[in-house]
């Protein structure tokens, strides 16, 4: 008895799934008795800027070496673009480039051979070594510092660096803990700027960091871990609709009469208002109302606006509604 | 201030013993030296009393009158007394140097700088802090003292004589680890320069014991105060041996006192000089002061070639990049102890002084000994071992110092390559310590055997030559992997140089010091293995070329075996036994007049025994390594924190399916 034979051209072959760049699922570590990581799971897909956020000592660190494959004591599950970092670390190396929140100097080395040292240790071929190592130095503006000692670096240029040793195999996935610590302004924007440039690549970047503001500019979505918990995590607007935070409005008025007053606190969306001693600042659920219909409702109400501000939405505000201020 | 107001409130020195309090460390590494030195004082005790014990059963009265013993308190106390100077050279330079570098290693010196504590005050109270724990351990050893003070004999001057000495050794060797740990930038460079001068100390005050001009350093006061020299001075102490009346005892003790002077005013200059380092070199910068060094002499030899030739460079500098091994790399061409020019260098400073040494004892040497050739072996070896045991052990820790570790740990490279890269750019500094020592061991085959006759010797003789040659230069090798591995091993998990370093210092001095004192030939563990066999019979001339025998014992072919057997375990069990090994086919083979009692494994000149000696010692030696390397390798990974093979053999999409996580399936928390 023959098998039915079946056109292999006329079968849809669903295509196979793309693996999450990184998945963790009920990931635990202790330390002895401390647990500092306890059960976290996380989602992140190709081609995503994910912020990591949390307070000293709850976690995020813990959680970076488990995907960076330094953390061989840990329970759950975490993968890298599919690939496990208990059973496969070695695969692991070659598509992940991790950042640690410390930058250690190897004295002896200048930029350009400290980044040949490390190709070798990346093991990349001898005919792309130079030209890798050129176009590294060029996308983190350290061609020109190229033969100064790593010693002689300053704090800027030597994370640059550390961005440029990662750059080096062409990883998919990077894994950046804290990479502005301790920068100073201009270092701080000028790495925002390398990221910026890093995710128009595509690449899938796992990123913590204390300066609340510089992720909410970054990341696509950000998570934040207290005590080993994830205790939210999603896009900031889901966060903030999901908090039930409002957005304060500043306004100044030509005719601030008490009727007035009352007609805007009348007005369906808006909070409360608060009267300041040049201003009312107006508390908005923009889940209710958006800020440009406020702006409407304000003029159709006969308002004589002299300033109309909207406050930019704190993460700040967030991070300290969702954490207890409790550190490990 | 507290304490009626009179005692100041010493809160560096509070805050020191307290750290030292709640350290597991103290507590350990107090129980372990007390039960060594503890040991040593009872042995030695138990050893003279056996012996008072026999002497007076031979010559017969007193047998069974418990008052034999009484008087020996004296006799026994001297014996005790130079084991605790000696405990204190030992242990002050370790306790202390590291005294102020971990302040400047924790960044916390600055801190204390600003506090209202002034500089001679955080030296003094740094010298307190570990002055306190050594002198709890030498109380340690008072009740055994007690013991054999009531036994009687023990003068009150020697009694109060030898706490004062032992108090001025504490802290004269205390003020020469304090002033090297305000000098050095590491706790490493001064633990080892502390040992180095308190070396250099221990050896000029031998040096001069019975010379004219002595060093009054307070052991060798004590010496000739109160035990006296068996060579220029006789036995005669400067003391007398009873002390009567008030005054005398007085006068005695003054004039201990009056000795100690010198010493003293040596600890004051050394302490006043770590006070000014204290400051002058707070923060100093950490990086090695020997690549500064070599650095600066490079850059004083370019100042003189550009005046010179006006810069004409006859072979220039390669500065190459890594290509395949760049851990090895780094190693090779960027270290002080790994570029060749450098290496070089330390070649030349080590090798001129050996070969002057050697040359010396080739021309002036009486032909049966060797002792001062075997001194500088166990000189180059002591020298060649520090280096390698400091620098295997920091191999990893100095990564975890300058925080590049996980940087290197997150490549694809795994512990197993970092390890053996590692080892591969010590290769060339093998080298470089190897030929100091295969130097003395060659100047040493030509005092023992004619090499110009050689051809027209025995094959015996020849056979044993080549032999020698080759094990020389095989077990050089095989023990500088060894002890390299073994500190590697050490260093793994450690997070300090300093502790990685000094742990393996430690230990493998601990393992040559315990092998050579009981294993050595006329040593406990080689007796008591040699007597395990047939008792030897004694028919034979005691020296000479005719003699074959054992301490003037005609060998026995069982008794033979039995040595042969008991010095194989011996040689096992030392770090140096391929060297003794080896050396035992020379002396089988080479010079007949040699005192060879004393000095070899294979006492009845056999060389079928010494060449069974060397084979099984460089097969265990072999096996030895091996097992180090293997097991070092295989728990490099856990020890430094990573995962280099696959431990689940079920793949992720397996362990997860169905519902394994792909893109689109966002979960939200």
């Amino acid at each position: 008895m023959s098998m039915p034979m079946t056109d292999p051209t006329t079968m849809a072959i669903p295509p196979k799934p793309k693996p999450l760049a990184i998945c963790i699922r009920d990931l635990r570590v202790s330390y002895g008795k401390f647990e500092a990581v306890k059960g976290i799971s996380l989602d992140i897909p190709h081609g995503e800027v994910f912020g990591f956020i949390g307070p000293n000592g709850a976690g995020k660190s813990s959680t970076f070496r488990v995907l960076a494959t330094l953390q061989p004591k840990f329970r759950g599950m975490a993968l890298v673009c599919g690939l496990d970092v208990l059973s496969q670390p070695q695969q692991v190396r070659d598509v992940m480039g991790f950042v640690p929140d410390f930058f250690g100097v190897y004295e002896d080395l200048t930029a350009l051979e400290y980044l040949h040292f490390f190709a070798a240790a990346y093991k990349l071929p001898m005919s792309k070594r130079k030209g890798t190592i050129d176009d590294v130095l060029a996308l983190t503006d350290m061609t020109h510092k190229a033969d100064s000692p790593v010693d002689s670096l300053s704090r800027g240029m030597k994370q640059r660096l550390a961005l440029a040793r990662v750059l080096l195999h062409d990883p998919k996935v990077l894994l950046l803990d804290e990479p502005s610590s301790g920068l100073d302004p201009r270092a701080r924007i000028e790495m925002r700027e390398l990221l910026k440039a890093l995710r128009e690549m595509g690449k899938t970047i796992l990123i913590s960091s204390h300066i609340l503001q510089e992720l909410s500019q970054l990341c696509t979505r950000i998570g934040i871990i207290e005590l080993g918990h994830i205790v939210a995590q999603g896009s900031l607007n889901d966060i903030y609709r999901k908090l039930q935070l409002m957005r304060v409005i500043h306004v100044r008025v030509e005719n601030p009469a008490d009727d007035l007053l009352d007609r805007l606190q009348k007005i369906p969306g808006v909070g409360s208002v608060e009267t300041q001693v040049d201003r009312w600042a107006i508390k908005l659920h923009e889940d209710l109302m958006s800020v440009a219909d406020l702006h409407q409702a304000l003029v159709e109400e006969k308002a004589r606006l002299t300033m109309f501000q909207p406050e930019a939405m704190d993460m700040e505000t967030a991070f300290m509604k969702l954490t207890e201020g409790k550190t490990a | 201030m507290s304490i009626w107001g009179i005692i100041p409130e010493l809160p560096l020195l509070r805050r020191e013993l307290t750290e030292l309090s709640s350290r597991r460390r103290t507590y350990v590494i107090r129980f372990v030296g007390a039960i060594i030195v503890l040991t040593a004082v009872m042995l030695y005790y138990s050893y003279h009393v056996s012996l008072l014990e026999s002497n007076r059963y031979q010559y017969g009265p007193g047998v069974g009158n418990p008052n034999r013993f009484f008087g020996a308190g004296a006799s026994i106390f001297k014996g005790i007394v130079p084991m605790l100077f000696v405990s204190v050279q030992l242990l002050m330079p370790a306790l202390i140097c590291g005294s102020i570098t971990i302040e400047k290693e924790r960044n916390t010196i600055g801190t204390l700088f600003v506090t209202r504590l002034s500089p001679m005050t955080i030296v003094l109270e740094k010298l307190g802090s570990r002055l306190v724990p050594m002198f709890t351990f030498l109380l340690l050893t008072f009740p055994v003292l007690a013991v054999v003070y009531s036994l009687g004999g023990v003068e009150t001057t020697l009694l109060l004589g030898t706490l004062w000495l032992l108090f001025c050794e504490c802290l004269l060797y205390a003020s020469i680890g304090l002033l090297c740990s305000s000098w050095f930038a590491t706790t490493v460079t001064a633990f080892i320069w502390s040992y180095v001068l308190t070396g250099l100390l221990a050896v000029f005050s031998a040096l001069f014991a019975s010379g004219p001009i002595a060093l009054p350093t307070p052991f060798y006061l004590w010496m000739f105060a109160f035990q006296g020299f068996d060579s220029g001075y006789g036995n005669n102490t400067l003391l007398s041996e009873s002390s009567s009346g008030f005054l005398q005892t007085l006068a005695q003790l003054l004039f201990v006192a009056a000795g100690t002077i010198p010493s003293l005013i040596a600890t004051a200059v050394f302490v006043l000089l770590a006070r000014v380092f204290l400051v002058r070199r707070a923060f100093i910068s950490s990086s090695s002061v020997m690549l500064k060094v070599f650095k600066a002499i490079d850059r004083f030899f370019i100042r003189l070639n550009n005046r010179t030739t006006g810069g004409m460079v006859l072979m220039k500098d390669y500065n190459s990049l890594p290509l395949f091994d760049p851990v090895a790399w780094r190693e090779r061409s960027k270290k002080s102890l790994g570029k060749a020019r450098y290496l070089f260098r330390i070649l030349v400073v080590m090798e001129g002084p050996t070969l002057f040494i050697c040359v010396g004892a080739a021309t002036l040497s009486s032909r049966s000994d060797f002792s001062g050739l075997r001194g500088l072996l166990l000189l180059v070896w002591a020298i060649a071992a520090m280096i390698l045991a400091m620098k295997g052990a920091t191999v990893i820790s100095a990564e975890r110092v300058r925080e590049t570790l996980d940087a290197l740990l997150s490549t694809p490279l795994t512990a197993k390559e970092i390890l053996t890269q590692k080892i591969a750019g010590m290769q060339r500094l093998m080298i470089v310590l190897a030929i100091p020592i295969l130097s003395v061991h060659l100047t040493l085959l030509l005092l023992h055997v004619d090499l110009l006759r050689l051809p027209s010797s025995s094959a015996r003789t020849i056979f044993g030559v080549a032999l020698y040659i080759v094990g020389c230069v095989l077990t050089t090798f095989l023990t500088m992997h060894i002890l390299t591995w073994l500190a590697v091993l050490l260093g793994l998990r450690s997070k300090s140089q300093s502790r990685s370093a000094m742990t393996a210092i430690c230990l493998i001095a601990a393992w040559v010091l315990v092998t050579s004192f009981t294993c050595r030939p006329g040593g406990f563990v080689f007796e008591t293995l040699s007597m395990t066999g047939p008792t030897p019979q004694t028919n034979a001339p005691r020296r000479g070329p005719g003699y074959s025998g054992y301490n003037g014992y005609e060998e026995t072919p069982e008794g033979q075996r039995s040595r042969t057997i008991a010095a194989a375990i011996c040689c096992m069990a030392r770090p140096d036994g391929g060297v003794q090994a080896n050396e035992s086919i020379l002396i089988s083979v080479g010079n007949p007049y040699i005192d060879q009692d004393e000095l070899s494994y294979a006492p009845s000149r056999s060389i079928a025994s010494a060449v069974t000696v060397s084979a099984v010692v460089f097969v265990w030696q072999l096996v030895m390594l091996l097992l180090i390397r293997a097991t070092t390798l295989r728990l490099a990974p856990r020890l430094l924190g990573r995962q280099d093979q696959g431990t689940a053999s079920a793949s992720p999409e397996a362990k997860l399916s169905p519902s394994f996580p792909v893109m689109g399936s966002e979960v939200i928390a």
